[in-house]
């Protein structure tokens, strides 16, 4: 990381906590929508 | 003969039907661009004359300051959509879009204090522009909270819509006030459709990538969260014809 220079923490933790962000939006959005598929397919189910 | 409208689509079958197409498209041009944009401003971008190395963070800080606005211009018309002409779909693609909007207003808020620090001396500043995006992120919680306070989908899609209405002067104040207000700290726009007012090409294309690459990433959430709503509303559909 030399070509960042002295500033290299400062740039780094802008990338880092950009992707963690990133990571947690997507990771919370596909979970919540195969949690909330399964429980409608096991609902249809269930009404047949 | 019927004849095609853009408003086929507020039929919750076909919508789900296209997002089971749109949603892995959107997905691989959003990872291969954002890989892109972010890898090669990291590694393969000169430092500004002026900044240094600091001037990297404009392949997150931008993105996503760009995100958050427009997010809130998108749930603008969706509300105004929802009020005029009683969409269900448009209702729930404004709050699909309110969580991702918030998690942008953080990516920009925080790398904004980072690249403040060494630049102007101070994480934050009150000026204008940094304040104007302050109060839309409130708005985000705000809609965010509003959404989940009443029960009844209806009325719970009226309030917010209001909420987003009133917000969104903000919305335009954080992109606009530094063309009217010329005190405060941050810098004029990077993109502009002057060629001029951009920024230098060797930074301009990584850029571009960045951002397509977030544009992207938000329509591929903004259709899964969409698809999870009207699933939602199926769920509690069954429930209510079963008597739970």
């Amino acid at each position: 990381m030399s070509h960042l220079g002295e500033h290299h923490f400062t740039i780094i933790a802008s990338y880092s906590f950009t992707l963690l962000v990133l990571v947690t939006i997507i990771a919370q959005s596909y979970f919540k929508s195969r949690k909330i598929r399964r429980l409608l397919e096991k609902q249809i189910d269930e009404k047949k | 003969m019927t004849k095609n409208s853009i408003w086929e689509f507020s039929n919750p079958l076909k919508f789900k039907k296209l997002a089971g197409i749109l949603i892995p498209i959107f997905g691989i041009i959003a990872f291969v661009c954002v890989i892109t944009g972010l890898s090669w401003g990291f590694f393969y971008t000169p430092d500004d004359y002026k900044q240094g190395p600091l001037v990297k963070i404009i392949y997150v800080h931008v993105p996503s300051a760009f995100l958050a606005i427009n997010i809130y211009l998108m749930m603008f018309l969706a509300s105004l959509i929802w009020l005029i002409r009683r969409h269900h779909l448009s209702a729930l693609a404004a709050k699909a879009a309110a969580p991702v909007g918030l998690a942008m207003t953080f990516i920009a808020i925080v790398s904004g204090a980072f690249w403040g620090k060494p630049t102007w001396g101070t994480y934050w500043v009150w000026d204008p522009r940094l304040t104007a995006f302050a109060i839309l992120t409130l708005f985000y919680i705000g809609y965010i909270i509003l959404w989940t306070a009443e029960d009844e989908p209806d009325k719970a899609a009226d309030l917010t819509s209001i909420l987003c209405l009133v917000g969104s002067v903000f919305a335009l104040l954080s992109r606009y006030a530094v063309l009217f207000w010329n005190q405060g700290l941050h810098q004029g726009a990077s993109l502009s459709l002057d060629k001029e007012k951009n920024v230098a090409d060797v930074f301009y294309q990584p850029l571009l990538f960045s951002i397509i690459g977030f544009v992207f990433l938000f329509l591929f959430l903004l259709l899964i969260r969409m698809r999870t709503e009207i699933w939602t509303r199926q769920i509690n559909a069954i429930q209510q014809k079963l008597g739970k």
